[in-house]
Formats: C-alpha cells, sequence, structure tokens
C-alpha cells in the first residue's frame, strides 16, 4: 500500500501504548538428555571463524509434530590439536549434534521437554566447522533436510524418513566449498521444490598463514572483515531428483559478493515472486529483487535498504523481514556491530524503505551490544510483535579484560517488548535471567518447542553450552498457528499467511525458516489474537502464486494447510 | 557519517591544549587503584596484550601522574593536565572505560575548563551511553555556549535518541553561529526526512553538496528524499553519484586523538611550539610539565629537538618556544642558573612570549638579580599591562631594590585587577607599614579581607592583620584576627604559633600553654612549639607538668639537645623541691655535653652536679666554665655564674631560694 512518508510517521507513532512491565517471561530449561558445548578452537592466532561461528536448528526432522534440536559444532582451525585450545573442549566427538524431543512422549498432562542425543543414530557426524544452517525438504519428501553451511565444505544432508540422514551435496550439485553462513530454503521459480541460496562471507585460504591484525593498542585482535575478500553467493536450481543446478550466474545473484551473514527470502515488491534480501558484513546490504525468468535485479540503494539513514553501510549479522509496525507490509530489522543501532527500515509500501531507528526506540539500546542472531516472538499473543537479539562482542570488552575474563566477549542477550506502530522498549533488565546472564551469544533460533502456542527459543553460544528458553508468559488473547505444507507434507517457506481477526483487521505473517544468523527457525507461523479472540478468515498465499482460504479456523491449534497442486508455477 | 574536516597534524595537536576552547566524577569501569588524597584514581587497565611502545607511554604517564599526586597538589595543572592527557592516551588506544575515568576526574579538577566534559562526551558517545554524552556535552555548552563541535555533537546525539525537535533547534543555533554549516544542514535534513518532509530534506542534502561537494554520501539520503517525492530518476542519479565522503566539521579536540596515539610527547612538543596562534603559552608549558616533567632526560630530548628544528630552518618563534619550555623544566629542576639561560634565548626568538619573561624575571629575582627581574617583568608588562601577578613581581623586585614606594602603585593595581591575589594585598600592606603608616596597612587587610572569596586565602590574611595589630601593640585585635584564622582553620601553624606567643607576651601562661598544646599536636616535632609550651608552663608555676611535658617532647624529639637542658637544668633549679631530680638531670647534662661541650652545657652541667649532691664536681665544672667563657659573657651572665659557684662551695644545689 503506497503513502507519503508523512503518513508512514502517522503509522509509525499512531497507537503507541504503554508497554506493560515485563515479566520473566522466558525461563530457561535444561532437560537432562541435551548436553552441548560449542567448540570455537580458539588457540591464540585469532582466525575469524573462532568470534563468528555458532549454529542451532528448529525442525521436525522425525515428523512426530514436535522441533528436533541440530547444533552446529566447531573444529580445530589451523592445523591446531584440540588440546591447544583456549576455552574447554567438550567431551566426546567433535560433532554437530541432533537431539530428538521426545515432547509427545511426555503425555498429555504435561509438556516437559525431554531430548535424547540421536547424533549417532542419525549419522549426522558432522565434523566441519559449522557456521550455518537450512532447514528444508529438498526433495519433497516430506521429510525435513539440513543443509550445513561450514568454514570450508558444506553438507547437504538428506533425510531419509527413518531417523538417519545421508549426506548428498556432491552428488546434487549444491556443494559449496568456501566459508559461507547464510543458507536460505526457498522456491524462487515456484515449482514446488525448494531451492538454495547460500550465502558466502569471506575468502579464508586455510592453508596460508593466519593473518596478523592488531587493536588500536597494537595487541593482537581478530581481522576486520573488511581484511578479507568477499565470498561469493550461490544461487541452487532444484532440479527435482536430488540434483541442483549453479545459476548463480544466469540469475544474476553470482554478481558481485556482499560478506553475507544474514539472508531472508520474502516477496517484498508485491509481485508474487520470491525475492532476497542479504544482510552483509560491513558491505552494503542486497535487495535482490526477482524479475520475469528467474533473473534477480539488485535494488538496495534505490529501495533505501542498503545502507542506513545516513548511506553508511553497518554490519549487519541477523535479519528479519516481518511487518513490524502493522501495516501489512514486510519491515526489515537487522543487528549490528557495537556503536552501530539494531537498524528498521520501514517497507513505505511502494517498494521502498526508510531508516526509522530513531523512531522506534531500538537505537539508543542496541549501542553497547554487537547483535547477531534475532527473532521475532509475539510474548503474551498480543497481537504485536516482540524481538529477541542474541549479543556477543567480536572484540575483547575493556572492563572485562581488565577484570582478567579469559574470554571477555561476553554481553547479555536482549529482549525488546513491542509497542506497536514500529516502537520497542528494551525490557531485558526485567526479563530474568536469560537477558541478564552474560554470554557471547551468536545464533538464536525461534519456535515452540513445547507446542502450547508460543514462541520459545534456542540459543547458540560461542565457547558456551547451548540453551534452550521456554516461553511462561501468561498469554493476554488466543492463539493460531498454522503450518503451510506442500504436497508430500513437506514445509513451504516463503508463503504468507493472513488473518482476518475479528474487529482488528488483517495481519500478515511470512511462512519461514530463514533471517536470524546461524539459525533456522520453527517454520510455523503462530498468531496472537490479542483482544480479537478469534480469526475469522484465513489465507494462505503459495510462493508459486495460488491461494488457499479458511473461514473461522479454530483458535488454540495448529492448523496445517496443504498448498493445492494448481498453485505452483507451470 | 559527520567526521571531522582533517586538519594539518600539527593544527591537531594545537587542539589538545585549547585552541578554539577558551579555557563529578562517573562510574569507574576499569579497574582502578587509589593513589593519593581523596577519591582520585588512575585506572589501570589490562595492557597485558599491549605492543611495548603504547603500553610504555601509558604506564609512563601512570607513573608520573602517581608521583605527582602523592606531593598532594591535586590544584596543579601537571595533576590535571596530567589526567586529561592520560584520559587522552586511554581514549587514543580504544580503552573507553579507562578514558572515561580519567576525563571524569580531569573535569572535577578543572571544572572550567571545556576540554574534558568535551571528551567525556565523546567517549561516552563511543561506548554507546547516549544519555552520559548528553549530559556532559551539555556541560561543555553550559562553559561555551557558542561551542559549534560541541553543539554540533549535541544535536547528532539528541536526533540518535529521537528527540527531533531539540535536534533541530541545536542544528538552528549552529546555523545562527555559522550560516551555511554543511554539517548542521545536513542535521536539518535528516530531520526533516524524519518527519515525513522529503522536500525540504532535499533541499538541505542539496546545499550540503553545494558547500562541500566532497561529502558524496550525502547523495544516498538524498536520493531516498527525491525517491520519497516520487522522483525516481534523481534518485538513481544522484545514487550513481554516490560515493563514501561524509560531511565534515572542524573538531580539533577529536582529531588530536590520532596524534597523541602516534607521537611521542616530544614531537607534540615541537608540533605545538610552532603554533603561533593557536593557544596560550601557558597551556603550552601545561602540556610540557604534565608530560615531560617527571621524563628523565628530558631537557636533553629537547635539545635535540632544537637542534633538529634549527636544522630544518624552523622559525626563531618555534625555537624560542622549545628554550621556554626548557627553561620550565630546569626550574623545576631547581636550576635556575641555567633556567635563566634558556629564558634569554627564549625571548630573543619569540620576544612577546610573555610568559617566557615572567618566568625570566621570576628566575632572575631568585637569583638575587633584582634589576635584571625588574627589566623582565617590565617587558612582560608592555605586552600585557594587566597581568596582576607580574605587576605584583614587579614590585616585590622593586622593593628588593630598596624602591617600594614605586611599588605602591604596581601593587594597587595588581589588587584592583585581580582582588583575589592574597600575595599582593599582603606586600600592600607591608609596603604601607614599612611606609609608618600603621592604620592604612590595617585598612589593606581589612579591604583585602572583604573582597577575598576564598575562606582559605582569608586564613593568612587574618594572620598578617594579626602581626599589624600586634606590631601596633593592639594585643587583644591581635588575638582577635589569629582566632579568626584559627576558626576557619583550627590547625594554621602560623596562626597558632602567633597566638600562643601572643598569650605569654601578655604572661597569660595558661591560654599559652594551651595554645602551645594545639600547636604541639599538629606539629608534634616543632621543637618552638615544645619550647613555648614548657616556658609557659614554668613561668605559669606549672613546674611538674612542665617536666612531664618536657619529657613527652624528648620521647617524641630524642635528639633534641635544646628539649634536653631546658629539662635537665629544670630538673636541676626547678623551685618546687619536689619536681627536682639530680640524677636524672645529670644523666641528661651528661648526655647534652657529650653532644655538645659549649659554655652553656656545662653550666647545666654544673647546675646537675650540684643537684646530685656532687658538689666538688658542681665546683670544679663552675670553675672551667668561668676560666674559658667569662670573658667573653655579658656581665649578667658572669655574676650569675660567679653567684652559683659561691652556692656550690658551699654546698648548695643551684639557685635555692630563688627562680633562675
Amino acid at each position: 500500500m503506497a503513502r507519503g512518508a508523512a503518513a508512514g510517521l502517522a503509522v509509525l507513532l499512531a497507537g503507541v501504548a504503554p508497554v506493560a512491565e515485563a515479566e520473566e517471561a522466558l525461563r530457561e530449561v535444561a532437560p537432562d538428555g541435551f548436553r552441548f558445548l560449542q567448540f570455537n578452537g580458539a588457540a591464540g592466532d585469532f582466525l575469524l571463524p573462532e568470534i563468528t561461528c555458532a549454529g542451532v536448528a528448529l525442525l521436525d526432522y522425525d515428523g512426530d509434530g514436535d522441533l528436533d534440536v541440530y547444533l552446529l559444532q566447531g573444529a580445530p582451525l589451523a592445523g591446531r590439536e584440540p588440546t591447544e585450545a583456549l576455552l574447554p573442549r567438550p567431551a566426546g566427538a567433535l560433532t554437530d549434534r541432533l537431539f530428538r524431543n521426545d515432547l509427545a512422549a511426555a503425555g498429555p498432562a504435561g509438556r516437559r521437554l525431554e531430548l535424547v542425543d540421536v547424533t549417532a543414530a542419525s549419522g549426522v557426524e558432522e565434523r566441519g566447522y559449522g557456521c550455518g544452517l537450512a532447514a528444508g525438504d529438498f526433495d519433497d519428501d516430506g521429510h525435513v533436510d539440513l543443509y550445513v553451511a561450514n568454514v570450508g565444505a558444506n553438507r547437504l544432508l538428506r533425510n531419509r524418513g527413518d531417523g538417519s540422514f545421508e549426506e548428498v551435496a556432491g552428488a546434487g550439485g549444491a556443494d559449496h566449498a568456501g566459508w559461507s553462513v547464510a543458507p536460505v530454503w526457498f522456491d524462487y521459480d515456484g515449482d514446488g521444490r525448494l531451492d538454495l541460496f547460500v550465502g558466502g562471507y569471506v575468502e579464508l585460504d586455510e592453508s596460508a598463514a593466519p593473518k596478523i591484525c592488531r587493536s588500536a593498542t597494537g595487541a593482537r585482535d581478530y581481522c576486520n572483515p573488511a581484511a578479507y575478500e568477499a565470498a561469493p553467493d550461490r544461487l541452487f536450481r532444484n532440479l527435482g531428483e536430488g540434483r541442483f543446478e549453479d545459476v548463480s550466474e544466469p540469475s544474476g545473484i553470482g554478481r558481485g559478493a556482499g560478506k553475507t551473514l544474514g539472508a531472508v527470502a520474502a516477496d517484498f515488491d508485491g509481485d508474487g515472486r520470491l525475492d532476497l534480501y542479504l544482510a552483509n558484513d560491513g558491505e552494503p546490504n542486497r535487495l535482490w529483487l526477482q524479475r520475469a525468468g528467474g533473473r534477480f535485479e539488485e535494488q538496495a540503494m534505490l529501495a533505501g535498504c542498503a545502507l542506513n539513514r545516513d548511506g553508511e553501510a553497518e554490519a549487519s549479522m541477523g535479519v528479519v523481514a516481518e511487518d513490524l509496525d502493522g501495516d501489512g507490509d514486510l519491515d526489515l530489522l537487522m543487528t549490528h556491530l557495537a556503536g552501530e543501532t539494531h537498524t528498521l527500515y520501514r517497507n513505505d509500501g511502494a517498494g521502498g524503505f526508510e531508516d526509522v531507528t530513531v523512531l522506534s526506540g531500538l537505537g539508543p539500546p542496541s549501542l553497547r551490544s554487537t547483535g547477531w542472531g534475532l527473532a521475532w516472538l509475539d510474548l503474551g499473543h498480543d497481537g504485536v510483535p516482540d524481538l529477541a537479539v542474541a549479543n556477543g562482542a567480536v572484540r575483547a570488552i575493556e572492563e572485562l579484560s581488565t577484570a582478567g575474563d579469559p574470554y571477555p566477549f561476553h554481553q547479555p542477550n536482549q529482549l525488546f517488548r513491542g509497542a506497536g506502530g514500529g516502537r520497542f522498549e528494551d525490557v531485558s533488565a526485567a526479563a530474568g535471567t536469560p537477558f541478564t546472564h552474560s554470554e557471547v551469544s551468536r545464533a538464536l533460533a525461534a519456535g515452540d518447542l513445547d507446542n502450547d502456542g508460543d514462541t520459545d527459543l534456542a540459543l547458540a553460544n560461542i565457547g558456551g553450552p547451548a540453551r534452550l528458553l521456554l516461553d511462561d508468559s501468561t498469554p493476554s488473547g488466543g492463539w493460531l498457528g498454522v503450518r503451510a505444507v506442500g504436497a508430500a507434507g513437506g514445509d513451504r517457506p516463503g508463503a504468507r499467511v493472513g488473518a482476518w481477526l475479528s474487529g482488528a483487521g488483517v495481519r500478515w505473517r511470512r511462512a519461514h525458516t530463514d533471517g536470524s544468523f546461524g539459525a533456522a527457525h520453527d517454520p510455523r507461523t503462530v498468531f496472537g489474537l490479542g483482544a480479537a479472540g478469534a480469526v475469522e478468515r484465513l489465507e494462505l498465499r503459495w510462493p508459486g502464486g495460488g491461494r488457499s482460504g479458511w473461514r473461522s479456523p479454530p483458535p488454540g491449534c495448529y492448523l496445517t494447510v496443504r498448498e493445492p497442486a494448481t498453485a505452483r508455477r507451470p | 557519517m559527520i567526521r571531522a574536516l582533517p586538519i594539518p597534524p600539527a593544527l591537531l595537536l594545537a587542539g589538545l591544549l585549547v585552541a578554539g576552547h577558551p579555557v563529578a566524577v562517573s562510574p569507574l569501569g576499569a579497574q582502578t587503584a587509589a593513589v593519593g588524597a581523596g577519591s582520585l584514581v588512575i585506572p589501570r587497565p589490562d595492557l597485558g596484550a599491549m605492543e611495548p611502545g603504547p603500553r610504555e607511554k601509558i604506564e609512563t604517564l601512570q607513573a608520573a601522574l602517581e608521583a605527582q599526586l602523592a606531593e598532594g597538589d591535586l590544584s596543579s595543572d601537571r595533576v590535571r593536565e596530567g589526567f586529561g592527557f592520560l584520559g587522552q592516551l586511554f581514549h587514543a588506544y580504544e580503552l573507553p572505560a579507562a578514558a572515561e575515568t580519567c576525563y571524569a576526574q580531569a573535569r572535577s579538577l578543572s571544572p572550567e575548563d571545556p576540554r574534558w566534559p568535551y571528551y567525556l562526551g565523546l567517549v561516552r558517545l563511543s561506548a554507546g551511553d547516549l544519555e552520559g554524552a548528553v549530559e556532559a556535552l551539555r556541560a561543555v555548552l553550559a562553559l561555551t555556549p557558542d561551542d559549534l563541535a560541541a553543539l554540533q555533537r549535541l544535536a547528532d546525539v539528541q536526533l540518535e535518541l529521537g528527540e527531533l525537535d531539540t535536534a533541530r533547534r541545536l542544528y538552528q543555533r549552529a546555523l545562527d553561529l555559522e550560516p551555511e554549516r554543511p554539517a548542521a544542514l545536513f542535521g536539518l535534513g535528516r530531520v526533516a526526512a524524519l518527519s515525513g518532509d522529503p522536500a525540504s530534506a532535499a533541499a538541505r542534502f542539496e546545499r550540503v553538496l553545494e558547500l562541500q561537494p566532497e561529502a558524496s554520501a550525502v547523495r544516498y539520503p538524498l536520493a531516498q528524499a527525491y525517491r520519497a517525492l516520487g522522483e525516481r530518476e534523481r534518485a538513481e542519479l544522484e545514487l550513481a553519484r554516490r560515493g563514501e565522503g561524509r560531511v565534515a566539521f572542524a573538531d580539533p579536540l577529536a582529531d588530536v586523538l590520532p596524534a597523541i596515539a602516534t607521537s611521542s610527547a616530544f614531537e607534540v612538543v615541537g608540533s605545538l611550539a610552532g603554533e603561533r596562534e593557536g593557544f596560550s603559552e601557558e597551556s603550552f608549558l601545561g602540556f610540557v610539565l604534565s608530560q615531560l616533567g617527571s621524563a628523565p632526560g628530558a631537557v636533553d630530548q629537547l635539545d635535540s629537538l632544537l637542534a633538529s628544528l634549527r636544522e630544518g630552518g624552523a622559525p626563531a618563534w618555534q625555537i624560542g618556544r622549545v628554550e621556554y619550555a626548557i627553561g620550565a623544566l630546569l626550574v623545576g629542576h631547581g636550576r635556575d642558573v641555567d633556567a635563566v639561560l634558556r629564558f634569554q634565548a627564549a625571548v630573543r626568538g619569540a620576544p612577546d612570549l610573555r610568559d617566557a619573561w615572567v618566568k625570566l624575571g621570576n628566575a632572575q629575582a631568585r637569583a638575587g638579580q633584582f634589576e635584571e627581574a625588574l627589566a623582565a617583568f617590565d617587558r612582560a608588562l608592555e605586552l600585557s599591562a594587566t597581568d596582576a601577578a607580574t605587576l605584583r613581581k614587579r614590585a616585590a623586585a622593586l622593593i628588593n631594590l630598596g624602591r617600594g614606594e614605586e611599588g605602591v602603585s604596581d601593587l594597587e593595581r595588581a589588587v584592583e585587577l585581580d582582588p583575589a591575589d592574597r600575595q599582593a594585598w599582603t606586600l600592600l600592606a607591608e609596603l604601607r607599614q614599612a611606609a609608618g603608616d600603621p592604620q592604612a596597612a590595617v585598612a589593606t587587610l581589612q579591604a583585602a579581607l572583604e573582597a577575598m572569596p576564598a575562606a582559605s586565602e582569608r586564613v593568612s590574611l587574618h594572620v598578617a592583620l594579626g602581626d599589624l595589630q600586634r606590631a601596633a601593640r593592639r594585643f587583644e585585635s591581635a588575638a582577635r584576627e589569629y582566632l579568626k584564622a584559627l576558626r576557619v582553620d583550627e590547625q594554621h601553624v602560623p596562626a597558632l604559633s602567633r597566638l600562643a606567643s601572643l598569650l605569654g607576651e601578655l604572661r597569660e601562661f595558661d591560654r599559652a600553654a594551651e595554645v602551645y598544646g594545639r600547636w604541639i599536636a599538629v606539629e608534634p616535632d616543632s621543637r618552638q612549639a615544645r619550647m613555648g609550651e614548657a616556658s609557659a608552663l614554668i613561668l605559669g608555676g606549672r613546674f611538674a607538668f612542665a617536666r612531664d611535658r618536657l619529657e613527652a617532647g624528648l620521647a617524641a624529639m630524642p635528639g633534641n639537645l635544646d628539649l634536653k637542658d631546658v629539662l635537665a637544668r629544670h630538673l636541676a633549679a626547678c623551685p618546687d623541691p619536689a619536681v627536682r631530680d639530680g640524677a636524672r638531670a645529670l644523666e641528661l647534662a651528661l648526655e647534652l655535653y657529650e653532644a655538645v661541650p659549649t659554655p652553656e652545657s656545662t653550666e647545666t652541667l654544673a647546675m646537675a652536679y650540684a643537684e646530685a649532691g656532687r658538689f666538688e664536681d658542681a665546683v670544679s665544672w663552675q670553675e672551667r666554665l668561668i676560666a674559658t667563657a667569662a670573658d667573653e659573657a655579658a656581665d649578667t651572665l658572669r655574676e650569675r655564674w660567679q653567684a652559683n659557684l659561691e652556692l656550690y662551695r658551699k654546698g648548695r644545689a643551684c639557685c635555692d631560694g630563688g627562680t633562675e
């Protein structure tokens, strides 16, 4: 919907409600079987992956209706032995880990999480240096698969459907040898098969001597990404039958590279085609708008979402593409380095964006932290998006160094309460231990781990334990969950889901797993109903162009909506 | 987006020392170690991983500052500048928490100096503490309301905070001071864009680009404004011309930081010396003393710098300034004669370097060269006729030349210019007293007391006024002045000593002894206080207490021969027989004589022998005294010696029947 800047401002500022005192909304749970310590391999060489990578995916790999947890592991770097590491090394093999959620087995009396380490049984003993992942049913067999982005060769782990995975990247043509961070499954050509975008980060020659970089004091320090060449982005078209074609060049995606750390696929210009927005580290962000014939055209500069309002490129990490100001279109929010803000780009409804960070309340509270993983959630089901941010520095924090902290990079994570109209308030200090405890956090995945309708969080830290945070807030309204799936039952990211609420207009959400740094979210979409109480109509707009509708869906449950075959583009 | 203009290094360095800035402690982010008085702390961040060069630079300054704090003069330029410069070093080396601690302390030590709140604002900005930055930048503007850099920074912060109206007002204020200021226009453009007025935003951005075409990054927000106006082609055109150049503004205090990180203090001194117009010599010297005052070999290194400047054909002015700096260092090392030569060289190269003339005069006066000092002060006053301190110094030189009457007008002018110049008031009063006009002298000090804002300064004036009253034999008035001084500072030794002495003179021995006791409590090792107390007690007839206090004094000062002598005589000749103690008197007298075999100690020894009942010894020593010293002794003394000898020959102790 087109509207002028003044009208946009009015939308932003209108209806700003007082923000309720935050309760300790998210509580950490530590199921017996859930133990994971990330190993970053740091041995004094100040290698960039050490301070960059961690990852977590929430996916229902066994199809039992609840979310399982996949965690990326690090590895020794630069020929070092694990024993040379400065930080504690986890017991056992340094592999990624898959934890099966046995929530269903816990029975109706409770929703207590029970997680079981099924790494060995599943065959996902991935030993690369994990830095990003994407979950999606690329072979349309109804079983979610995994693409693991590593510092080095990536892996495509095909879910056999029997609780085990097999590596097929090389055989299928989706192999990628550089350092990539931000893979995204999305059906860009609308043929019903999930294609794959892989965002490259920087060119890191592991065989060469490590780059030596120093801080202002002359001390050894991690290199700024500007010290490295950008690694290329890649687009792989899914040809079916487990084969992929690298279409980076013909599609245009391969032109240029921007040190991608976050990526989302969504229809930003409302033409029915999925576009790509790339959050780049210190480089202008990119908005690849899809045109006819599977070509993409980079339009971030003109659209106003390449640089911040001063015309500066920021160190973008995680990204959210969601309707954050309630006007029906997709806004963009990114996390950045300390000294930069979490930057909010408001969609003007006409294909353009405006940096409205200073009006959002996100700016000042975000200046002190380096934000990475990012997720929106709806605490209390009031229908207004809230935000969770995973923080952790990339340069030693002076106060921590002075205090003798052996790993002086930790910062508390943050929780922002949505106040409506695109305004937020930092409520971290009142949000309990998960947001006052200080760690070197990176990846943040959002999803309903206990299937109670609210959004929980999974957090992956560098050199520390992974954590699960459950939403225990008291809902102020009901909820409705929607899972958009293809014909075979696999999730269909990119579907737009609209809910017409009683007396409260329509609210649009996006089925997605993408965006957050190093993480894959729950593909399901949850609507908090707030005061409306009920949904009058539900509509899904499929990436292929079709639509599905549902009248008066029952609240308080997840609806699975299957994409009609006619929805696909020929 | 906005950055400071590139400025030549030397000019940047000038910014270090208040160029363009006519001249409470925050939470401490870094581990600190308490040093010196009060709450001043020298931050000690972890420097373990630092390169040796920067680390040594910081550690040297930390040590110098620690030494200066230990001296206890927290008001000195060296301490103030030292904290400020240490803050700049930490700031330059990206240790913001330590920098903030230093700046906050420099600010509390120099609340009128806008540099430190400005840097505090910058470092808080870099730490993301916007509210703290606002507080600090507002403080700068309270001191220097027209500081454009502070206005600009504050406006930018208010914009970050979403305070659009406040930001707009501040940008407008900056434009009032400097019409067509690109950074302020850019800020107004940003406010307009956020306020939904892309047309106004575009106009502002266009003007910025006309004024500062190199600020090519502005073309991005300009393009967004055109897009919002529906002018897509113009937007695309601007994007095509977009570059990385940011809007710049002059910010010498910020721009000096990189130079601090990369330059040695000596290099900085050399550059500063060449900035003739940029900053005051006092500030230049403040830097020199704070950075080099404790540096070993500083004079030699500055001499090397001087040689290289000469070789490089540096202007005489610059060379003169370095000579001036060297002279000041030599003064600090107590080398006044060498300092005079350096200051003379300084004023040859830089004849309008007023402070060099003043310091030359000071050094010459200390060396007793009052004619030369007078000439130097004359020259300094030609350069600045309204410098009260120099007027006072010239008056002092005149007094030393016996031309005190010529100094009166200088001093009158000095106190007119600076009513808080206590030394000038005091000198003026002394001159009037010496001129035989005690009433005028008293009136001068009374006027000084009325003009003096600081109670601490009034203490000395009360004492001086008391002295004048005492000289005029107005003892009660004198005592009142001393008591007024003690009401302000109950431990003020000059007031205590004068009051005690006055009370003794008035024969108020008990009160005198009490005041002497207070003096001793402040200065337990004061011989004068101990002796005075003993005298007051003895003269007041409190013999036993006098003995006890003398013993206590001797315990505190066991090597003090005067106390030993007085106690020995008191024990040998006290009118109160109960106090006498021949054995103890003899013990003390023998120690005394062994240490100083003088007529006085010989007499004491004889007195002690007599009190101890050893009259033959007493006679023998008294005869020796008379034989060796009588020729040169006064008649009264010779008579007393002879009378005592007669007593000893009769087997009687000293002074029976009367007080010696």
